[in-house]
């Protein structure tokens, strides 16, 4: 029942985020409003955390589970992949290292500084 | 109800169940061997994909029977607000930091694929598709399909992305001689996401706290930020 509510909580954020993006045409994700809307309502204390929890949780923990069907996506691109696997490996090894590198040189510099 | 319906309800139910039963499967492989090349996710992408292209059955007929799936796609997104909520007081100090990184962060991942989509002269699908990579499964996902983009070769980076940063993360923070547990997180939170974040975890608490609150800010940050550094890139150089 707990997780009902707090699934229903989430759901009905969801759904005003969407119709605002609808209504006035807004080309940004509806799930990212829906989220900083429920964070704004928790700061605000017109949602407890206590509330979200029961389903937030578990979403959250298992949450690579609703990726699979998007991933899933890939036999339908089998031959991009045969013909620009250099280009996808290029990116896959340079992009993550030099972000590492980046990443952490700022926060390193930036976060002695106080 | 009619015939075709209860049919395709039927189908969607056991689709649904087999890809829980199979995540599940997967997770606990994972638990035995400790070793992010067992990552669940990729696991079980694998296994149906090959599935579908040994049963000759097509995405599409699979997509409309694991829908239900998808749909908590976005729920899963709104559930981030609650780990935010709930480290926003100990982040609150280091905020505009997390912001400044995750915007380097993401805006390096972004011009870097940029430079080498254009070094490969990769067809603008591609493009499209790997100019959010910096960022969590499901928000990838959600901005790839807003650039036109093919959100699995998008999801599958990411993924990928983030079992090189559990593999070699750390190793090339201390060739990059970051000792700074902070700087540690928020590189592998930023850069690495979920799969980054869960490795600073094990690492270390206060690298694991800012990892996972950089890697939501980064969300932000992405959706705001990658649409327009985008639109600006192709603006100076084209595709």
């Amino acid at each position: 029942m707990q997780f009902l509510t707090s699934l229903l909580l989430m759901i009905a954020c969801l759904i005003i985020a969407k119709a605002t993006t609808h209504f006035f045409e807004i080309n940004f994700p509806s799930a990212l409003i829906a989220m900083l809307l429920l964070f704004l309502l928790l700061s605000i204390g017109v949602i407890k955390a206590a509330w979200i929890a029961p389903a937030s949780q578990p979403v959250l923990k298992y949450m690579a589970l609703f990726f699979i069907p998007a991933g899933v996506g890939l036999v339908e691109h089998l031959n991009i992949i045969a013909m620009h696997w250099p280009l996808l490996m290029s990116t896959l090894i340079l992009v993550p290292s030099f972000g590492l590198f980046f990443v952490s040189y700022i926060a390193k510099r930036r976060g002695s500084n106080g | 109800m009619d015939k075709a319906l209860l049919f395709s309800v039927f189908t969607s139910a056991i689709t649904c169940l087999f890809i829980i039963v199979l995540f599940f499967a997967a997770r606990k492989l994972n638990a035995r061997f400790d070793s992010p090349l067992f990552n669940p996710l990729l696991v079980s992408i694998l296994i149906l994909s090959l599935l579908l292209i040994l049963t000759g059955v097509s995405y599409e007929d699979f997509a409309s029977a694991s829908l239900p799936i998808h749909l908590f796609l976005e729920i899963a997104v709104v559930a981030l607000a609650y780990p935010l909520y709930t480290q926003f007081h100990d982040i609150k100090r280091s905020f505009g930091l997390l912001c400044v990184c995750s915007f380097i962060g993401v805006s390096s991942a972004t011009g870097l694929a940029f430079l080498l989509c254009h070094l490969f002269s990769a067809p603008e699908a591609l493009y499209n598709s790997l100019m959010a990579l910096s960022v969590t499964t499901p928000i990838t996902l959600i901005i790839t399909d807003l650039l036109a983009g093919l959100p699995a070769i998008a999801a599958v980076m990411v993924i990928l992305i983030g079992m090189f940063g559990a593999v070699f993360g750390l190793t090339l923070l201390s060739l990059f001689k970051v000792s700074d547990q902070r700087a540690k997180g928020i590189a592998l939170g930023v850069v690495c996401h979920g799969v980054g974040t869960a490795t600073a975890i094990e690492h270390h608490p206060q690298a694991g706290a800012f990892a996972s609150a950089s890697m939501i800010i980064s969300a932000l940050i992405t959706a705001l930020w990658v649409p327009i550094l985008y639109a600006i890139l192709i603006s100076l150089f084209g595709y």
